[in-house]
């Protein structure tokens, strides 16, 4: 009985819907470009902080920085499925000398075809060429101005006193806009890092979309030694606190647009409903209850906003479909920030958030925004309402 | 039998507390038609919205078929108007969005009438106001006339012991109008159905049974 009562209330709330397709339509297009818009927008945000995080890990540290690992343990031990690639890299500090000059540095031993594949360092050559094998040095921009070095010339690299020193030559000057990378870091082959430690430091690269923590408890479970695997979110705190920021900014804009827009549905709606309040007021006088009469018109709001909100997802899904096919370059905007140091192509990717958020709010604010008119109707007395329409 | 006893009834409005009605009392047997007349504001809107449940009097009681109608509580008042009444007003009665046959349809869902018995009674009432193929003609779609006689098919569609009609005939040309009354009570004898219908047109005052004259919100004769 009650389903057959909600089928004729549905029933009697998608005509008048149909039948009031102008006000419907009006109404829709409010509700679907807000939906269709925001879900863009929030891809857009998810996508901006996959740049972030792109640029942040693929320069240099990956998404898993692991701490003195012990010569038994091998790079291949660290890939697992979800794992693109490990990086060994053993760091030694120290200082470079070159003309009289000096400057400290770490230098980083790498297999140069390692990190060919998985970082894009290379990418921010400014003069040279990137590692080659042998007793060469890839020098930040700041540390080769400091030292008055360029490519193609010799340095000394002293690990400390009564250390071995080693000649190097500069095979190419990098500039990430990172300070301390550009400050404070050189790399060189594994093979002419003078100091041969017992330890060494790994950077792992991931598949999109994988979690750095769920490959973090993967290592713990295999090595029973905590080797102190670190994800790019405990060691960035500063990207990690500014992809929250984005994420927090882009729910504040969206529930602030849906409250203005179920202002606008409120008050739409309730004109609607005065322009047909005589025929609420009959149906009184035919004996339909306050509770049926709320229902009906919170029936009414909630037909027009899942569609409008599927519409809105639709639309939204599609243009953000799109966008992440070709990309949107934002180089001009971003090319002096470290966090988009090597990229400024933004890519929208829909996420459960970007999906589903906008539409709920919507639908959620939709169905606050019935309560007005609702209660405009049902509780004002059939004869009261005769006599004013 | 309708039974109202000193029934008084004040509005507030922008010339203080005005008495709309003034301790009207009146018995009405079961199956009468009777037309409630007087001059404009002479109170018989207000006494038939009071006895049909639409608007609370301030003294007074309506017993319709043994229910003190205005100690019901809001919702068993509705449930009591959606089975045993039947209204129709001025004008403007349909409802818009819903075609002929889905307006008079609509107390029998209600009233929760099978499909089949909704679609028998639709017809057989189209047929009796003369708009037999107009079932799927939208309200705006049909002249002033029509759409009293679509009024009239669906407050009387659920057969209700008690139909009330205010002023159904004003916005009609008189010959429209006195058929429209004759279609009201033929239908409303058929279903012996208590009708009351206001107006101040003597020729409708002469086809029904009985007359209630109403001036300044008192009863003054019948």
């Amino acid at each position: 009985m009650i389903l057959k009562e909600l089928g004729f209330w549905i029933k009697t709330a998608s005509l008048f819907l149909i039948r009031s397709r102008r006000s419907t339509f009006v109404l829709s297009i409010m509700i679907l470009s807000s939906v269709a818009v925001l879900i863009f927008l929030s891809s857009m945000a998810v996508g901006i902080n996959d740049a972030m995080v792109r640029n942040s890990v693929s320069l240099y540290s990956g998404h898993i920085s692991g701490f003195s690992l012990p010569e038994g343990v091998k790079p291949e031990d660290l890939k697992s499925e979800g794992v693109k690639g490990v990086s060994r890299r053993l760091h030694v500090p120290g200082v470079i000398l070159h003309k009289g000059k000096m400057e400290p540095v770490t230098l980083v031993g790498v297999e140069p075809k390692d990190e060919l594949q998985n970082t894009a360092l290379w990418k921010k050559t400014v003069k040279g060429e990137y590692l080659k094998q042998g007793n060469s040095v890839f020098l930040g921009e700041a540390v080769a101005e400091e030292l008055g070095a360029t490519a193609g010339d010799k340095v000394i690299f002293s690990p400390g006193f009564n250390q071995k020193t080693i000649e190097l030559t500069v095979s190419g000057i990098y500039k990430t806009g990172v300070n301390y990378l550009d400050r404070s870091v050189a790399f060189s082959p594994n093979e002419a890092v003078p100091v041969k430690s017992s330890e060494w430091q790994a950077a792992v690269f991931l598949d999109d979309g994988i979690r750095p923590d769920s490959i973090i408890k993967v290592y713990n479970e295999k090595f029973s030694k905590d080797y102190g695997f670190k994800s790019w979110g405990e060691l960035m705190p500063d990207l990690k606190q500014l992809i929250d920021l984005n994420y927090v900014s882009m729910t504040i804009v969206i529930v602030l647009v849906f409250g203005v827009v179920s202002l606008g549905i409120a008050g739409a709606f309730s004109i609607f409903i005065f322009k047909h309040l005589k025929e609420y007021g009959i149906m009184k006088a035919m004996g339909v209850t306050s509770g049926e009469m709320t229902a009906l018109i919170i029936i009414e709001v909630a037909i027009m906003n899942l569609i409008a909100c599927f519409l809105g997802i639709v639309i939204g899904a599609l243009a953000t479909y799109i966008a992440s096919g070709i990309g949107i370059d934002l180089t001009e905007f971003t090319s002096h920030n470290q966090y988009f140091s090597v990229s400024g192509i933004i890519y929208p990717r829909l996420t459960f958030y970007s999906l589903c958020l906008p539409p709920l709010v919507s639908f959620i604010f939709g169905l606050l925004a019935s309560i007005w008119p609702a209660a405009i109707v049902s509780h004002r007395k059939a004869a009261d309402i005769l006599r004013i329409a | 039998m309708i039974k109202i006893e000193n029934l008084t009834k004040e509005f507030r409005s922008g010339r203080g507390q005005v008495r709309a009605l003034s301790g009207i009392s009146l018995e009405l047997p079961q199956g009468v038609t009777a037309a409630i007349y007087g001059k404009s504001g002479s109170g018989k809107t207000t006494l038939l919205n009071c006895i049909g449940g639409l608007e609370r009097p301030e003294a007074g009681k309506v017993v319709c078929f043994g229910n003190d109608i205005h100690s019901l509580t809001s919702r068993d008042l509705s449930l009591f108007q959606r089975k045993h009444m039947g209204f129709v007003f001025q004008q403007g009665n349909l409802l818009s969005y819903l075609n002929v046959f889905e307006n008079i349809a609509f107390p029998l869902v209600l009233n929760n009438a099978s499909k089949q018995d909704k679609e028998n009674r639709v017809k057989e009432l189209l047929e009796k106001i003369g708009l037999k193929g107009a079932g799927k003609a939208m309200p705006q779609e049909l002249s002033g006339g029509e759409m009293q006689r679509v009024a009239v098919a669906r407050a009387i569609a659920h057969c209700p012991k008690l139909l009330i009609a205010d002023e159904p005939t004003a916005s009609l040309d008189t010959a429209t109008g006195t058929s429209l009354v004759e279609l009201l009570f033929d239908l409303g004898r058929e279903g012996k159905s208590t009708v009351l219908l206001s107006t101040h047109d003597e020729d409708i005052i002469r086809l029904a049974d009985t007359g209630v004259h109403i001036k300044d919100g008192r009863l003054v004769g019948r």
